[in-house]
Parts: structure tokens; sequence; C-alpha cells
């Protein structure tokens, strides 16, 4: 009996041992990379076509030449605004929404519900092309209200439910007693519900950040002045143009830029990444 | 209608209306919009000219519009299922390790945020085949690697790859769904001496089932689509081996101008993930677990 034990135990020892050789061998095939890009962002010109692991002297200066020579520096500026207004009024519009949904007895509410869930699964590319002939006869093509109105205001749906199904959790007696102090609806959202749901809406925003960090369709659709590109635009034109430009360490310098700033949110966030996902759980079981 | 039930209606209809509004202007409205113009032949600019479901027959008989769909499949059908799996497989291997799991998962995580275009410029030089790492790594074991995304037949696997790196979003999400399962449940089978394969096909996987379809429904929706890796990569290459759907759609109508044929096509995709959808949650019933509801 003890040796079949201690046999066990051996046994379930080069078990965790394999398990973690794998595990980090995942890991390295991650970072693996992520690194070699960090290193070619530091090559010269001549060095980031050779495969060699490290620049012989790394080339700082890099950063700030990717940002100056190809107007990056603006490109920044400009997705930095477009995901900053969508962020905020985007979470503004979808948490009213949810509020409305949650709280309040309407006519109409389950339709709205419906279509709210619904447009999850509509992608842009369906209503595309005559978005774009909307936004021409407008006058936004070129201008940062095509790239902030028609997403914050028609925010998509799955962050509606999201914060609807938290303003549920929130119990209804919190309400009621406030209804009886003489509260209106608007003081119950603001005072009440806002406060409570920080953990929602700040999930909320972190993937309205993401999305609208990484866009690439919407602006390559709608804007045609350089200066209105965003990042994911610059990167993208500039990276076709390879072949005439040999300038890949700097795209790689605008790379890591670009990179770094979601890795780090993502970071500092990262619990919230959990909700999203049992939220996310949430939209599919409620069929 | 009491005054009190009054306040409450026009409350929510406050609250409810700039959403309303965009729904109806930003999304409801150009929705719409591709259904009438699908009828029409037009170039973004001159008269439209009606054309009926001409625009659907000349689909039906266009090469573009097939290969985009055999290519978007492809991929549906292939690299889907493989992120299942693999992101599964990394659930259970982190999940099984005793320390550092959260360090672990956080960084199989990374990719997931990348932007997608700074990812697509990073494969393209991972999969150079000179210089690329992939193909150094493949060297280390004699295997001479291929052309990846300059070779007809490996550019779409090259995606693939692309698409497996970033399997770590989903392996979240089976983590959240294993530490649900009732370790009472493991241990009692093992008791009744289930092996651990026998665990697995009978109880982890099951309770998992929910995860899988919300991966597969969410996935098939991502893959119609695929955009950026082949604006930035491909732009359909070689030999339009990487034409996806959405590309397709893009290019008959911001560089053929032709709206109206690319809205036909647009409505097709409408048609196509709603019936994939449909689909999917109708054999739902057959294959997927809900706790509670048995």
């Amino acid at each position: 009996m003890a040796a079949t034990l201690s046999g066990a135990r051996s046994r379930h020892a080069v078990g965790q041992a394999g398990t973690y050789l794998v595990v980090v061998a995942i890991v390295l095939a991650v970072l693996i990379p992520l690194f070699w890009m960090v290193s070619a962002s530091l090559k010269t010109q001549n060095e980031v076509y050779d495969f060699a692991w490290l620049p012989r002297v790394p080339q700082w200066h890099n950063y700030v030449v990717g940002l100056t020579t190809f107007q990056f520096g603006r490109y920044f500026i400009n997705t930095i605004l477009v995901t900053g207004i969508n962020v905020i009024a985007g979470g503004i519009v979808a948490s009213w929404t949810a509020f409305a949904l949650a709280r309040l007895e309407f006519p109409g509410r389950n339709l709205i519900f419906a279509l709210v869930l619904g447009t999850m699964m509509l992608p842009f590319a369906a209503y595309m092309i005559p978005s774009f002939v909307l936004f021409r006869w407008l006058g936004w093509i070129d201008t940062y209200t095509v790239l902030t109105v028609p997403f914050f205001l028609a925010v998509p749906g799955f962050f509606v439910f999201l914060i609807r199904q938290y303003y549920m959790t929130i119990p209804r007696e919190f309400d009621d007693s406030a209804k009886i102090d003489g509260c209106n609806y608007f003081k119950i959202y603001w005072y009440l519900l806002l406060p409570l749901s920080r953990p929602a809406l700040t999930t909320v925003g972190i993937y309205i950040f993401l999305a609208n960090w990484e866009d690439l369709i919407r602006p390559v659709l709608f804007i045609n002045s350089k200066e209105m590109r965003t990042v994911s635009v610059g990167l993208a034109l500039l990276s076709e143009s390879t072949e005439q430009a040999p300038e890949h360490h700097l795209m790689m310098a605008v790379s890591v830029i670009f990179i770094i700033v979601p890795i780090i949110i993502f970071l500092m966030f990262q619990r919230y990444f959990r909700q999203m996902g049992e939220g996310g759980l949430d939209t599919v079981s409620i069929k | 209608m009491t005054p009190i039930k009054r306040q409450e209606i026009i409350s929510a209809y406050v609250f409810a209306a700039p959403w309303l509004i965009g729904f109806l202007v930003f999304l409801a409205g150009p929705m719409l919009g591709a259904f009438v113009l699908a009828l029409y032949e037009w170039n973004g600019i001159s008269t439209m000219k009606w054309r009926g479901l001409g625009n659907f027959a000349r689909a039906f008989g266009d090469f573009d519009f097939w290969q985009s769909l055999r290519v978007t499949s492809s991929f549906v059908f292939s690299a889907l299922p493989a992120r299942v799996v693999v992101a599964l497989a990394l659930a259970l291997l982190v999940n099984r390790i005793r320390t550092n799991q959260n360090l672990f998962s956080t960084i199989i995580f990374i990719p997931v945020v990348i932007p997608g275009v700074a990812l697509a410029i990073l494969f393209a030089r991972v999969l150079n085949p000179e210089v690329g790492l992939m193909n150094r790594f493949l060297e280390l074991f004699g295997i001479i690697g291929p052309g990846w995304l300059f070779s007809p037949q490996w550019a779409l696997p090259g995606l693939g790859l692309m698409f497996l790196w970033q399997s770590g979003g989903a392996m979240i999400l089976y983590i959240i769904g294993l530490e649900a399962i009732p370790g009472e449940l493991l241990e009692a089978a093992a008791i009744d001496g289930a092996g651990a394969w026998r665990r697995f096909l009978r109880i982890t996987l099951p309770l998992l089932t929910p995860i899988i379809l919300f991966n597969l429904i969410v996935g098939v929706i991502g893959n119609f689509q695929y955009f950026a890796p082949v604006f930035v990569m491909t732009q359909g290459g070689p030999n339009k081996a990487t034409l996806f759907f959405v590309y397709n759609v893009y290019r008959t109508a911001f560089q053929y101008f032709e709206f109206g044929y690319a809205s036909a096509l647009t409505v097709v995709l409408f048609f196509l993930i709603a019936l994939m959808t449909f689909g999917m949650l109708r054999s739902s019933r057959a294959w997927v677990f809900y706790r509670g509801a048995a």
C-alpha cells in the first residue's frame, strides 16, 4: 500500500514537472516574437533585415524618429482623441440605455432589449457601404465626428447588455427607499446605480478602448487626408509600401509604442477581463 | 395613467433615446440601405441603375465571391476548431499547475490585446521565409520552412498560426469554466473508479460546452469580419489564397467602385451570419449541457 502511494506521488511529481515544461514552452512562444520585435525596433536600417537577436548598438532614437518622420505623432493624437471620446461617451450612452432596460417599466422595453441583443450578431461589414454613403452625404468624411458619433450613439449592444446585467444584481430596495426620499429616476441613476456599477463601467470602458485603439476598417473607409489618419491606418499603409520605403526599423518602433499602451492597460485592469468573459458567457445562456 | 407611471415612461425614453437614435440612424438605416443598394448598379457617383436581383445572379457566377466564401469557410472549419482545442488544452495545462498560474495565464493572454495591424506587421516578419523566426525555428528540427505568405498553399495556414497565437482570450474563459466545476463531482467520479480521461470526457467537457458554443459563435462572426491581417499582410493574395469575405467586399466597393454589387455581397453576409448563428444555437440543444437544465 505504501509503495503504491509513493509511486503515485512520484508519478504525480513527474506529471507536474512535465506540465510545467509545456507551459513554459508556450509562454516562450508568446514572449519570443515580442522580444524579437522590440529588438528589431532598436536596430539600424541595415541590421533590421538580419535575423540577429540583438542590435549591435541599440538605436533608441528610432522611437523619436519614427514618431516624427511619418507624422505618427499626429496619428497618435488622433487615435487617443477618438478612443478617449468613445470610451467616455460610449460608456455614458451604454449605461443610460442599460438603466432604462434594467430599472424602468415602459412599452417597448422588450423590443429594445431584443434589438440590443440582436445588434451583437450584426457585423459592421454588413452595413459599411451605406454608412459610407450616409457619411459622405453628411459631409463627415475626414472628421473626428465620423469616427466617434456613430460609434458612441450606436454603442455595441454587448456593452449595454453587460451593464444591464450588473444593474440587475443591485437590489431594487435601494431604488425604492430613494424614491420614498423623493429621488426621481435621474437622481437614482446618478447617485445610486452609477457609483455602484463602477466595475461594470470599467470593464466596458476597457473594451471600448481596445476596440477603438485598434480599429482599422472605419478609418480606412472614412478618412482620406493624411492628417486625420489613426495609428492603425498609418501603420497599415506604411507596411503596404515597404518595398519603396525601407524604414522597417522605424515601423517596428512605432508598432512597439502602439502595442505597449493596450498591454499596460491590460496589466493594470486584469481582473476586469475575467468579468468580461463571464458577461460574454451570460449572453449565450440567456437564449 | 397615473402621473407616477407617466413619469417613469418619459424617463425611460429619455434614458434610451441616445442609443435608439444611434441605432436607427447609424445601424438600422444603413442596414436597410444595404438591402436597397443591393438591387441597383451604382459606382457611388453617377445615377443608380435598377438591377433587381441581377447582382445576386452575378454573385452566383462570380469566381471571387465563391473564392472568398471558400477561404473564409476553410478558416472557420480549421483555424476556429483548432483554437477551441488549443485554448482548452492551455486552460487544462495552466489549471494543473500549482504555482505562478496567474503569471502564466496573464502572459498567454497578452497577444489578445495587441492591435490587429501591429500583430499583422509582427507576423509578416515572423513568417518571412528567409529571416523570419518561424522558419529559423523549423530549421532547428531540420525542416525547410515553406514560403508562408508568399505561397498560395501556405498563406492561409500562416494566418491560422497567427490566429492560434491569440488563443489566450478563449483560454481565460475555459479557466473560468474549469474553476466553476465542483471538486466533489470529480472526486466522486474518481472514487467510483473513473480514470482521468473518462472524467474529462464525462464531466469536465460537458460542463464546458456552453463556453465552446460561445467561442464558436463569436469566432464565426469574427472570421466573417476578418480584415486587418488581409489588408496589411496579403491583400487577398497570393493568387487569391487569402481573399477573405470582407476583404473581397471592401475591394469590390472601394477599389472597383461597385457599390451595388458589393452591397449585394453584404446582404449575403448578413443572411449567412444569421443562418449560422441560428444553426449553432439550434444545434446547441443537442450538444450543449446547461447545469440545472437537465
